[in-house]
């Protein structure tokens, strides 16, 4: 009888958490947590202690499939990846490289991201990678990135406790971040002031010393509108602006525009609370700012992050500890990608691919070219599929659910020459693939995850993949052998070696060094100890950039036929497309099935009660969703969670894109509500 | 004089050396991360070490449960052997079967605790502290919790039923709908953390699993002390500490009376002098 | 939610001396407060604390189990089970700061119609004046 506690890192969420996979000859009977994990320290969110659950699902992918005709068939691996090779390999002699392209995956290790951009770029000849950070964070890049030269969160999670005001934007923190919400509990505590912007009623806002219940989309003009008070009434940290900071004149000149009066009538906000909430957050001695998916997933998501950045620029809340712009990634490895270059526009470690010295420098390593043309983003290639695109291979990622307007995804996939699809269970994306190719979970590989506060953490295996199922990194090794370009790395220790070769922020990260805590990139080289937080001495650009911003309203408001506006989003219990959440009983019984969120009053005139099915129509899309009657959204308002696949958000949301970050407008749109038989 | 830790890995290897049993649960620290482990060689006690805290009782169910004629070690807290005490009640642990490394706690860790009995029956490793908690640690009665406000925190990660060693019902009714509505978080107050401590009430031993597991920071023990106090004034029962003892709450009045009951003698006729002799158990 | 004008009350009853007590109450036409709610239960005993915790956590007031005497219980020692797990179940509102005397155990009050009646209204008033008072 065997039994043993097995540390690694859980896999749903940005956060990070180390958790304990307890094994029991050769089977997974459980999670624990890690008591003395710097993020996790000994807790847990519902998710984590059930992260064990889905691994030995009977519906895990044992043995790769091929699509013939109409029919599914189990097939050999050497078949399948002859399959890809022809595939490929057809597609880039008839239309060229750029016909092809790759969506990376955010669940993947480092080392797996790493080589399949390797792939893609230095095999295939293409830039088209991509994956669903697009969705999530790609505003956070572009903004983070012009205002401070760095993309990534500024402090570190445990810091939030550290916080005498917490100022959160459209972030659900308890219910999808949990763990970094038990810290903002804790800032709470210690009689920190807690501010929530959100248009919902979400737990945290019920926490919340001030709940800033603005219009959606109206973010950027709040931002503004509490820089407005804060400069006129000479809250500014002058001496940091004057010091550390570039482009204050005309930030200064365009915040002119927001009084409270002109806030108060785009956001909805009084002017009163307005006032407070400013006063709060440029008064307090160390105020960190948080935020996520409501800032971000908009059509101005890029200049709603600058408006944000610009508040900790005025008020010198950012370079100390407990201070800060800090995104919460969604992803467990979203930012590990992130940093892999599975980008179109940048290789490993944010370096351009239209810069000839960077090419040089990995086509030397590689000993393969890397083409010079950035490439397509991810809803450039799902609408270019058939087209412009006619070769794709996704790894660990279910566009179907989780791009905006389903119905659309589903009809680009099926006009592809040749789908590849790689994932531990038949996705509703793989059921539309041509091949199918088994892979490993979390707890079946090693490798490393990389968490939002930069945190590179070890994964250990715990138990063998199921059948013939390979990890990733093994997948890919066989793909580029297949198609003539074998890759020979023994272990993902190796693959770690090799990217820290190439990328100055991993320069220190080996396997061997990430006992325990791990280590926080910047990390240049091997005796360096970690960064907890950015931009101390000075910014990576130099000086902090204010970008002055002016609010841009939706792209798709209600009208006379599609009265009600959905805002979309995520709940506890559930993990984005559920692949795995809906697989695990603990998470599945707390939740069974898809839902709306509906106002009282709204649900009366609909005469819908609680439970009772209601059809939701967009100019995309129909679904039917029981009814939540709850005063959590507002009159006019519904929210709908994206997990669900049975009632999918997205088969009702718009793809009006953010022209910097390509990011679609997720958040909000406008829909119909009848009440269904 | 060797460390707490060199005294324990000396026992521990000749525990193993002798055979009796199957393996020993202990903390273990490898590549920077401790975790527990069930040592079955020799060399494995080499990565042995004490801290943090880890209640070891809920593996050790685990074990036997896997294994129903296995022996198995445990370096045990106070905590520890009042978890496995109770368990053995539960029917759920045979502690014939297990072998105690009995650890008492240090100053530090029986002062941040503030359980009443920081050592096990007997000790081993580590010398007795008797103390009073100190006001502050979690153990004060101190100051009024804002129940309404706490509860409100909780984010429904289960951490604390999963956490505690002597929450075991294979359908915990706190996942059952009726009781306690899914789906929504926070949960109600009232029902899951009601429940959880009603049901509890009896077989808590003050171990702070749950407390620690918490990441809203409830102070949950504060209400199990409560509890644990009223038990101990009304009815004299101490779960963890009285092995011979069943709970009264199973058995019937006359068999263990109110202290101050002012039930008539002659109800004995039911039972003798309160002998145990149940009807239909 | 709307507070009611009188509070809400819930009391399980045993068929057997409270199930008499209330039978005789309406034959004799007796008064009663306007808001409780009867539920008959075999033995007091089946009434597990989960049920208390789910009406107080749905909104009623009060809720009174109501059972027979201590020495004449149906069911043999049922009732003495009943009493002294509810029991730890008040220690544990007080605990949370929620008045204990929202849960009340009535062993063989309720034989009778009159004293049936009176320990309802008895229970009743109680909800009222912490209503008054204002607490938990």
């Amino acid at each position: 009888m065997n039994y043993q506690t097995v540390p690694t890192v859980c896999p749903y969420c940005g956060v990070g958490c180390g958790i304990l996979l307890q094994v029991t000859d050769g089977q997974l009977t459980g999670t624990l947590p890690l008591k003395d994990h710097p993020v996790s320290r000994g807790k847990l969110c519902l998710k984590g202690w059930n992260a064990h659950q889905f691994v030995h699902h009977p519906d895990r992918l044992q043995q790769p499939l091929i699509r013939s005709g109409g029919t599914i068939r189990e097939a050999s691996w050497a078949e399948a990846l002859d399959s890809v090779k022809q595939g490929f390999s057809r597609i880039r002699d008839q239309y060229g490289p750029a016909s092809l392209a790759g969506l990376a995956s955010a669940k993947c290790t480092n080392e797996e991201n790493y080589l399949f951009q390797k792939l893609m770029r230095g095999v295939l000849g293409t830039n088209n990678v991509d994956h669903c950070a697009r969705l999530c964070h790609s505003p956070t890049v572009v903004a983070l990135s012009s205002a401070f030269g760095s993309a990534a969160m500024t402090n570190s999670i445990a810091e939030l406790a550290g916080a005498d005001c917490l100022l959160v934007f459209g972030s659900n923190t308890t219910e999808n971040h949990p763990l970094a919400g038990s810290y903002i509990i804790e800032a709470q505590r210690k009689a920190g002031h807690l501010i929530v912007v959100d248009p919902r009623k979400v737990h945290l806002s019920s926490l919340a010393n001030i709940h800033l219940a603005l219009r959606p989309g109206t973010d950027m003009a709040l931002a503004n509108g509490l820089a407005h008070v804060i400069l006129n009434e000479g809250l500014h940290n002058r001496q940091f602006i004057e010091e550390r900071t570039e482009g204050f004149e005309a930030f200064k000149e365009v915040i002119q525009e927001y009084s409270p009066s002109r806030e108060e009538e785009i956001t909805g906000i009084p002017e009163s609370k307005l006032k407070e909430a400013a006063r709060i957050y440029a008064k307090a001695e160390r105020a960190a700012i948080v935020y996520c998916m409501g800032v971000t997933q908009h059509a101005a998501g890029s200049d709603n992050v600058r408006a944000i950045c610009n508040l900790a620029l005025l008020c010198g809340q950012v370079g100390r500890p407990s201070t800060g712009i800090n995104p919460l990634r969604g992803q467990n490895n979203v930012q590990g990608a992130c940093d892999m270059g599975a980008l179109p526009d940048v290789l490993p470690g944010y370096q351009r691919v239209d810069d000839p010295e960077v090419r040089e420098k990995f086509s030397k390593n590689w000993n393969l070219p890397v083409p010079a043309q950035p490439g397509q983003t991810l809803m450039e290639i799902i609408s270019g599929a058939g087209t412009d695109i006619r070769g794709l291979y996704i790894m660990g990622e279910n566009p179907v659910l989780s791009d905006p307007d389903s119905e659309s995804v589903r009809r680009a996939l099926s006009r592809l020459d040749f789908l590849v699809v790689q994932d531990i269970f038949l996705s509703e994306t793989a059921t539309l693939a041509h091949v199918v190719l088994p892979s490993a979970s979390f707890a079946e590989k090693t490798g490393t995850y990389t968490n939002t506060e930069r945190r590179v953490q070890r994964l250990s295996k715990a138990v063998n993949p199921p059948g013939a199922a390979l990890a990733d990194w093994e997948i890919l090794c066989r793909v580029a052998a297949a198609l003539g370009c074998p890759q020979d790395y023994e272990s993902p220790e190796m693959i770690m070696e090799e990217i820290a070769s190439l990328t100055p922020s991993y320069g220190g990260i080996r396997h061997s060094r990430l006992k325990g805590q791990g280590l926080q990139w910047p990390c240049p080289d091997v005796s360096h100890p970690g960064t907890p937080y950015l931009h101390g001495q000075r910014f990576i650009r130099g000086k902090g950039k204010f970008n002055a911003v002016r609010h841009r309203p939706h792209q798709e408001f209600p009208d006379t036929e599609y009265p009600f506006r959905l805002l979309t989003g995520r709940m506890f219990c559930h993990y984005h497309t559920g692949t795995m959440t809906r697989k695990s009983p603990a998470l599945a019984s707390e939740q069974a099935e898809g839902y709306m969120e509906v106002n009282p009053q709204d649900a009366m005139a609909l005469s819908v009660k609680e439970g009772e099915k209601v059809r939701v129509t967009s100019r995309r899309g129909s679904i039917v969703a029981r009814a939540r009657v709850t005063e959590s959204v507002g009159q006019g308002e519904i929210f709908i969670p994206f997990h669900f696949s049975e009632s999918a958000a997205n088969v009702l949301t718009q793809k009006a894109l953010d022209p910097e970050s390509k990011m679609p407008e997720l958040k909000v749109c406008a829909v119909r509500l009848e009440k269904a038989p | 004089m060797e460390s707490a830790v060199e005294q324990t890995k000396i026992l521990a290897r000749e525990l193993l050396e002798s055979g009796r049993v199957a393996g020993i649960l202990a903390l273990v620290s490898e590549q920077g991360r401790i975790r527990p482990g069930f040592l079955q060689r020799t060399e494995e006690v080499n990565d042995l070490v004490l801290e943090p805290i880890y209640l070891l009782a809920p593996l050790a169910r685990t074990i036997q449960t896997m294994d129903s004629q296995a022996t198995v070690g445990i370096v045990a807290r106070g905590c520890d052997e009042r978890a496995l005490v109770e368990l053995a009640k539960a029917g759920q642990m045979d502690l014939e079967r297990t072998v105690l490394i009995g650890l008492a706690c240090d100053e530090e860790i029986a002062q941040r605790c503030g359980c009443r009995q920081p050592y096990p029956r007997e000790i081993d490793v580590g010398t007795r502290i008797n103390h009073t908690p100190a006001e502050g640690s979690s153990s004060a009665a101190g100051e009024k919790v804002d129940w309404t406000a706490e509860l409100a925190r909780c984010l429904k990660c289960y951490g604390c039923r999963n956490a505690c060693p002597l929450c075991i019902c294979p359908e915990c009714k706190l996942a059952v709908p009726m009781w306690v509505q899914t789906g929504v978080v926070p949960p109600d107050p009232l029902s899951f953390h009601l429940i959880r401590a009603f049901h509890l009430v009896d077989k808590c031993v003050d171990c702070g699993s749950c407390e620690d597991a918490c990441p809203a920071g409830l102070p949950l023990r504060k209400l199990h002390k409560h509890l644990l106090r009223m038990l101990e004034e009304r009815l004299g029962y101490v779960p963890g500490m009285q092995v011979d003892r069943q709970s009264p709450l199973f058995p019937n009045l006359w068999c263990t009376p109110f202290l101050d009951s002012k039930i008539p003698r002659w109800m004995s006729t039911l039972g003798e002098n309160g002998s145990g002799e149940m009807r239909g158990e | 939610m709307k507070e009611s004008v009188e509070p809400k009350v819930l009391i399980f009853a045993c068929d057997w001396c409270p199930g008499m007590g209330s039978d005789r109450a309406g034959q004799d036409r007796l008064s009663l407060p306007t808001w409780f709610r009867l539920i008959r239960v075999d033995c007091a005993a089946q009434v597990s604390g989960e049920w208390v915790i789910k009406a107080l956590s749905e909104g009623i007031e009060g809720v009174m189990i109501m059972g027979c005497h201590l020495d004449a219980c149906r069911h043999q020692e049922a009732n003495h089970r009943a009493h002294k797990k509810l029991e730890t179940l008040r220690w544990l509102l007080e605990g949370m700061g929620i008045a204990p005397e929202r849960l009340c155990l009535s062993w063989g009050m309720g034989r009778e119609a009159l004293p049936f009646q009176g320990e309802i209204q008895r229970f009743a008033a109680n909800m009222k004046l912490l209503r008054k008072e204002g607490k938990a």
